[in-house]
C-alpha cells in the first residue's frame, strides 16, 4: 500500500463539444476549447510547475512558476491561465524558462522558514522547488520578510502558519469556489498582502472548516495539526463517510495502523474531492475513552454491567430470545437496523428476523426520517429513491429546495448547490426558518416562502393550482408519460378555488402573491429541481407532501432529464440503503411486499426456511406492544432510539417493560441504559461493506484498522443466528453483497468487483444498466405511466391552543450530527456546545426572556428546560431547537404524532409553552441520576473477556 | 377531519389503531368512496400486522365509537388473522 496521490490538472477539465490540436514539446495534443494549456500539457503527462494553480479551482495566474514558450508569440505566457489554441505550438523546458522559474521559486524560498523545509506538508512547493532545480538561495533572512508573524492555532483541526504562506490564493479561491462561504480574504498589497480569515482569527470567523483551504494549501502554511502531530502518512486507503447522507468519499492517511487525517478523494464520485468538518475532521470519537469494547451483561436494568466473553453474551443473547418466543409467542420480539450500519450489517440483521426469528418484526430508523418519501415516491413515481445524481444540479435552471437546510445537513451538497446558484440559477426556499441559504455571499433566494409549520400540504396545493389554471403544465409532457385519468382528476382538485394561493394564505401564512410568483418561476424553465428533507417527511402529513412534490414535478415536465426531478436530501449516510436492504416490516429487500409470493419463494429458496407472509411492527408499534405486555425482547444495532424518537417517556417506558433488550453500539448510548446485554459495535474505520447515499449511489466502505472490540460487526448477527439454531454463513461482506445480488433485481449487477473497478454504482444496476443508472425515469416511469395523487391538506392534531401557544419545530446545525454521539466526541463542540432553544424577540418579549436564559419547553408529552438564543430566524409564534445533546431532551417535549401513511413521527409540530424557570425540569434531574446508576460497570474480573 | 384529544400523547394501544385508521381514512377522503374505501383498507392490509388488524376491528366494534363513515366501511375489507 501506498499514498495515493491524485492527478492534479492545473486547471479545470474543460467539456466542450469543440475540440483544439496543438503541438507541446513535439507532440501533438487534442483537447477540448477552453483547456489550459497547462492542463492540455498534463493529459499528455507533461508536468509544468505551478504553484497557485489546482484543477478545482479557476486559474489565477500569480506565482509565474508555470512560464511556457510559445512559437510566434513574445515573452513567456504562463500556461495555466492560456488557453490551448489550434495550431499552437508549446515548448515547455528550455534554458531560459529553467532559469526564470528557479529564480520564482528561490525569492519565495526566501522569505520561507528553513527549519520547515523538511518538516510536516508544504509537499508541493518542495516539489516545485525540487522540479524547476532549486538548489541554493542567495538571499539571508535579512531583509524583511515574515518569518515572525504569530501563527493562528484557534481552529481545532488546523493551524495557519503566515510565516509559509506565499499568498498564491489559493485558499481564498478554496474557500470561494468550491466552499461557497467567502471567509478568507488578501489584505494589504504587495509584500505585505497577507490571507486573512475576517477580522481576528479562524474560530472567530464565517470560516465553517471544511478544510478545503488546508486542502489547497501548498505550502504547508494552512496544515492539519493530524499532520504535525503524527508526521506525514505513508499509505492511504479510499473509504467513505460516515455522517450524512452525502456519502462523500476520503482517503483516510496512515502512518502505520494510525490514522493520520481523512483528506477527501477528488475521484469520489458524490464529493469530487470536497468535505465537511464532519468527514474531514470529526473521527476521533472512533478511538474516543468512552468507546465500549468488551460485550456486557446485566439481570436488570439497575444491576451494573458485567463483562464477559463475547461466546457468553452471543448465547445468553440467543437463549433469552428463545425463552421469550417460547413465553410469549413468535411474534413477542424484533430488530430495529441502523441507517448508520454498512449494508450488509443491515441485511443479515433483516434476515435474522425473518429467518432465525421467523417473524417480520424488523424496523429501522428511517421510521422516523424518511419512511414517507419511500411511500409517497413509490406511490407516484414507482420507486422509493430520489431521481437525480448530485452533478444534476449542475444543469438546473431554478431550485425549489423545502424542508431542508443542505448548508447545515448537507454540506458538501450545499457548496455544490450553491457554486451553481452564484452561477445563475433561481432559488425559491419554502421554510419556517430563515435558513443561511435565504441570503448567503453572493447568493440570495428570490422567494423565502416562510410557511406555518405543519402546513406544506396546503402550500404545495396552492403552487400546483397556479400551474394549472395558469397553464403552466407541459401539456405534452404529461400526455406522454403520466395516467391522463389521474392527472385530469388531481388538475380539477388542484384547481379548486379552495386549493388557490389566496384561500391558502390563512394556513400557511404565505402571501398569495409569492406563491403566484414563485409557481410561475418553478414552471418557467426547462431545468427545474426540488430538495427536500425532513422538514417534509416529519408531518402528519409526510407522505402527502411527497407525493404533492412528485406531482408538482410531472406536472412540469420535471422528471427524466439531467437538471430537474424530486430529491430526497438523506439524513444519515446509510438512510438509502438501509430502507434498500429489506428493513422495513413489510417488504423484503428492493421494496417488495412480504405479501408477493414469487419474492417471498425466491428467498424462502435461498434461506431455506419458511417466511412469514404478512408485516411485522413498526418502531413505535413495537414500543406500544411493549407497553401492553406483548413485545419482550429486542436487538437494536447502532441505532439510539431513547434519545432520537420521540416522545422519550413513551419510548423508555416501552424498553422499561421488555424482558430482554440488546444492544449494540460503539458507545453506552442511552438506550442502552435499559439493555440487558451489550455488545460492542465498529466504527466505520473498522468496517468492510458499502453505504448507498442519497443519490442511490453505492459506495465502498474499507477497513483502515483492525475492530477494536475484536468483531467484525456484521458478524454479531450471523453469529447470533447460528446460536438460535439458523445457519448463516459467509466469510466476507462481499458475499452478503452476493446474496443481496442475488435475491434483489435493482442490485442484480452490484459486486465488489464492480464497486472497485467503478468506484461506484447507482443503483438500479443490472443487466438492462449493467454501470448503474444516474437518472431515473428518463423514457418511462418505472411503473409505466407516473401517477398524480391527490393530496388534501389535513391540518394536524397538533395545534397551539391558550395552553401551549408556540409551534416548536427541530432541526440539526453544522458540527453535530444526529443524536450527537460521534460529534459530541469530537472537537466539534467547541462551535455547539449545547443545545439552545431558538425564539424571536416577540415572544421572548412577552415572556420576560432575554438572551441566555434558562427557559422551560413544555408540551402536552413532557417537559425540559433549555437556553434561549433570540434569533430573528423564527416567524414569531415558532420556537426552533435541535436535538444533539441527549441532556437537552428535545425529544421528551416532541409528541407521539405521526405521519399517516408511516407513522414517521411529526417531529416539526409540537405545541409548546415557554417560560422563564432556575431550575432544570425533573426530567432532566431523573435522567441525570439515571445517567449514573444505569450506566455502572462492575470492575471488569481479569480474564472475563477475550 | 381530525378531532383534538388532549390526552392523545399517551392514548392507549386501542384508541391509537382507530386514531390511525382516521388518518388513513383523511388521506383518501378525496377520492371517490368506493376507491377510498378499498384503499384504506388496502393501506392498512399492507402495513398493519394480523394482531393489530385484529385490536383494531375489536375496537371498532365497540359501541361509541363513532367511526366517520369511510373507516366504517374500510372494515369489511379489512383481512382478518388467517388461522391454523
Ligand atoms: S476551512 Fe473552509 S470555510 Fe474555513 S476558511 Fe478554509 S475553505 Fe473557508
Ligand atoms: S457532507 Fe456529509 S458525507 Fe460529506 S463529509 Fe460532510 S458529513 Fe460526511
Ligand atoms: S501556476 Fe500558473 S501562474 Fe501560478
Amino acid at each position: 500500500m501506498s499514498l495515493i496521490k491524485e492527478l492534479d490538472y492545473g486547471t479545470p477539465i474543460r467539456v466542450a463539444e469543440k475540440q483544439v490540436s496543438l503541438t507541446i514539446d513535439g507532440e501533438k495534443v487534442t483537447v477540448p476549447v477552453g483547456t489550459s494549456v497547462m492542463a492540455a500539457a498534463m493529459s499528455r503527462g507533461v508536468k509544468i510547475p505551478k504553484l497557485c494553480a489546482s484543477d478545482n479551482l479557476e486559474p489565477f495566474g500569480s506565482c509565474r512558476l508555470c512560464l511556457v514558450e510559445i512559437e510566434g508569440r513574445r515573452g513567456t505566457p504562463a500556461s495555466c491561465t492560456t488557453p490551448a489554441e489550434e495550431g499552437m505550438v508549446v515548448h515547455t523546458q528550455s534554458e531560459k524558462l529553467a532559469r526564470l522559474r528557479r529564480g520564482v521559486i528561490e525569492l519565495y524560498a526566501s522569505d520561507y522558514p528553513r527549519d520547515v523545509l523538511t518538516s510536516a506538508g508544504g509537499a508541493e512547493f518542495l516539489d516545485a522547488a525540487a522540479e524547476v532545480g532549486l538548489r541554493e538561495i542567495r538571499y539571508g533572512f535579512e531583509g524583511a520578510n515574515h518569518l515572525d508573524d504569530a501563527p493562528d492555532l484557534s481552529n481545532p483541526y488546523f493551524a495557519y502558519d503566515p510565516a509559509k504562506c506565499i499568498v498564491c490564493s489559493r485558499c481564498v479561491r478554496a474557500c470561494e469556489e468550491v466552499q461557497g462561504t467567502f471567509a478568507l480574504t488578501v489584505e494589504g498589497r504587495g509584500f505585505d498582502s497577507r490571507v486573512k480569515p475576517g477580522p481576528t482569527d479562524f474560530i472567530n470567523s464565517e470560516c465553517v472548516s471544511c478544510g478545503a483551504c488546508v486542502q489547497a494549501c501548498p505550502t504547508g502554511s494552512l496544515i492539519e495539526k493530524s499532520v504535525a502531530a503524527r508526521g506525514m502518512p505513508e499509505h492511504s486507503i479510499v473509504t467513505t463517510c460516515a455522517y450524512c447522507g452525502v456519502g462523500c468519499s476520503f482517503k483516510a492517511e496512515m502512518r502505520g495502523e494510525e490514522l493520520v487525517r481523512m483528506v477527501p478523494y477528488k475521484s469520489g464520485q458524490a464529493n469530487e474531492g470536497h468535505s465537511c468538518v464532519k468527514g474531514r475532521f470529526a473521527y476521533g470519537y472512533a478511538t474516543h475513552k468512552d468507546r465500549m469494547l468488551k460485550p456486557m451483561v446485566r439481570e436488570k436494568i439497575t444491576d451494573p454491567w458485567r463483562e464477559v466473553s463475547w461466546d457468553e453474551a452471543i448465547s445468553r443473547a440467543a437463549a433469552e430470545l428463545k425463552r421469550i418466543q417460547a413465553a410469549h409467542g413468535r411474534e413477542s420480539i424484533g430488530v430495529i437496523t441502523s441507517s448508520r450500519c454498512t449494508n450488509e450489517e443491515v441485511f443479515v440483521l433483516q434476515k435474522l428476523a425473518r429467518a432465525a426469528f421467523r417473524n417480520n418484526n424488523v424496523d429501522t430508523c428511517a421510521r422516523v426520517c424518511h419512511s414517507p418519501t419511500g411511500y409517497g415516491l413509490n406511490s407516484t413515481l414507482g420507486t422509493s429513491a430520489g431521481t437525480q445524481d448530485f452533478k444534476s444540479v449542475d444543469e438546473v435552471d431554478v431550485i425549489l429546495l423545502i424542508g431542508a437546510n443542505p448548508t447545515d445537513g448537507h454540506p458538501v451538497f450545499a457548496s455544490r448547490m450553491k457554486k451553481r446558484l452564484r452561477a445563475g440559477a433561481r432559488l425559491i426556499i419554502a421554510d419556517p426558518r430563515a435558513i443561511d441559504l435565504v441570503r448567503t455571499p453572493h447568493v440570495k433566494a428570490d422567494y423565502h416562502l416562510q410557511l406555518k409549520p405543519g402546513t406544506n400540504v396546503a402550500l404545495l396545493n396552492s403552487l400546483a393550482h397556479v400551474i394549472v389554471t395558469e397553464g403552466l403544465v407541459d401539456d405534452s409532457y404529461v400526455r406522454a408519460r403520466c395516467d391522463l385519468e389521474q392527472f385530469d382528476t388531481w388538475a380539477r382538485f388542484v384547481a379548486s378555488q379552495q386549493n388557490s394561493p389566496e384561500e391558502m394564505e390563512q394556513y400557511t401564512g404565505v402571501p398569495a402573491r409569492d406563491v403566484r410568483a414563485a409557481a410561475r418561476l418553478y414552471a418557467s424553465v426547462k431545468n427545474a429541481a426540488i430538495y427536500y428533507g425532513l422538514g417534509v417527511t416529519e408531518h402528519s402529513q409526510g407522505s402527502t407532501t411527497v407525493m404533492a412534490l412528485a406531482n408538482l414535478a410531472m406536472a412540469t415536465g420535471n422528471i427524466g432529464h439531467v437538471g430537474a426531478g424530486v430529491n430526497p436530501l438523506r439524513g444519515q449516510n446509510n438512510v438509502q440503503g438501509s430502507c434498500d436492504m429489506g428493513s422495513f416490516p413489510h417488504e423484503f429487500s428492493g421494496y417488495r411486499h412480504v405479501a408477493r409470493n414469487d419474492v417471498r419463494e425466491s428467498f424462502e429458496k435461498h434461506w431455506a426456511v419458511k417466511l412469514d407472509d404478512e408485516p411485522g411492527l413498526r418502531i413505535p408499534n413495537m414500543i406500544d406492544e411493549a407497553i401492553e405486555g406483548n413485545f419482550k425482547g429486542l436487538f437494536v444495532q447502532g441505532e439510539d432510539i431513547a434519545q432520537s424518537d420521540p416522545n422519550t417517556q413513551h419510548i423508555t417506558a416501552g424498553l422499561a417493560a421488555m424482558e430482554c433488550v440488546i444492544i449494540q453500539d460503539i458507545f453506552l448510548n442511552e438506550t442502552a441504559k435499559y439493555a440487558h446485554i451489550f455488545l460492542p459495535g465498529c466504527s466505520f474505520l473498522e468496517k468492510d461493506g458499502t453505504y448507498t447515499n442519497a443519490e442511490r449511489r453505492i459506495n465502498r466502505v474499507r477497513k483502515v484498522i483492525a475492530p477494536l472490540c475484536g468483531k467484525d460487526e456484521w458478524r454479531v448477527g450471523v453469529e447470533l443466528a447460528q446460536a438460535m439454531g439458523y445457519e448463516m454463513n459467509y466469510n466476507h461482506p462481499s458475499e452478503i453483497m452476493d446474496e443481496i445480488a442475488a435475491l434483489t433485481p435493482t442490485f442484480a449487477g452490484v459486486s465488489y468487483r464492480k464497486l472497485d473497478e467503478l468506484g461506484s454504482v447507482q443503483w438500479p444496476c443490472n443487466d438492462q444498466a449493467p454501470e448503474g443508472t444516474p437518472i431515473m425515469h428518463v423514457d418511462r416511469f418505472v411503473i409505466g405511466k407516473g401517477r398524480f395523487m391527490l393530496t388534501e391538506y389535513v391540518p394536524t392534531r397538533e395545534r397551539s391552543g391558550p395552553r401551549y401557544p408556540l409551534i416548536l419545530t427541530t432541526g440539526r446545525i453544522l458540527s453535530q450530527y444526529n443524536v450527537g454521539a460521534q460529534t459530541r466526541r469530537t472537537d466539534n463542540v467547541l462551535w455547539h456546545p449545547e443545545d439552545v432553544l431558538e425564539i424571536h424577540p416577540f415572544d421572548a418579549e412577552q415572556r420576560g426572556v432575554v438572551d441566555g436564559d434558562l427557559v422551560s419547553l413544555s408540551s402536552r408529552a413532557g417537559d425540559t428546560t433549555l437556553r434561549a438564543r433570540i434569533s430573528q430566524r423564527m416567524q414569531p409564534g415558532v420556537v426552533y431547537t435541535t436535538f444533539h445533546f441527549p441532556g437537552s431532551g428535545a425529544n421528551v417535549v416532541t409528541t407521539d404524532n405521526s405521519d399517516w401513511a408511516t407513522n414517521c413521527p411529526e417531529y416539526k409540530v409540537t405545541a409548546v409553552e415557554v417560560r422563564r424557570v432556575n431550575a432544570l425540569s425533573s426530567w432532566q434531574e431523573r435522567n441525570a441520576e439515571e445517567d449514573v446508576a444505569m450506566r455502572k460497570v462492575l470492575e471488569a474480573s481479569p480474564d472475563a473477556a477475550e | 377531519m381530525n378531532q383534538d384529544n388532549a390526552s392523545f400523547a399517551h392514548d392507549d394501544n386501542k384508541a391509537k389503531l382507530i386514531r390511525m385508521a382516521r388518518e388513513i381514512a383523511d388521506f383518501f377522503h378525496a377520492y371517490p368512496h368506493d376507491q377510498a374505501v378499498d384503499s384504506i383498507a388496502g393501506h392498512i392490509n399492507k402495513f398493519w400486522t394480523p394482531k393489530m388488524r385484529e385490536d383494531f376491528l375489536a375496537a371498532a366494534a365497540e359501541p361509541g365509537q363513532n367511526l366517520p363513515p369511510l373507516v366504517s366501511a374500510a372494515r369489511e375489507k379489512v383481512k382478518r388473522r388467517k388461522t391454523g
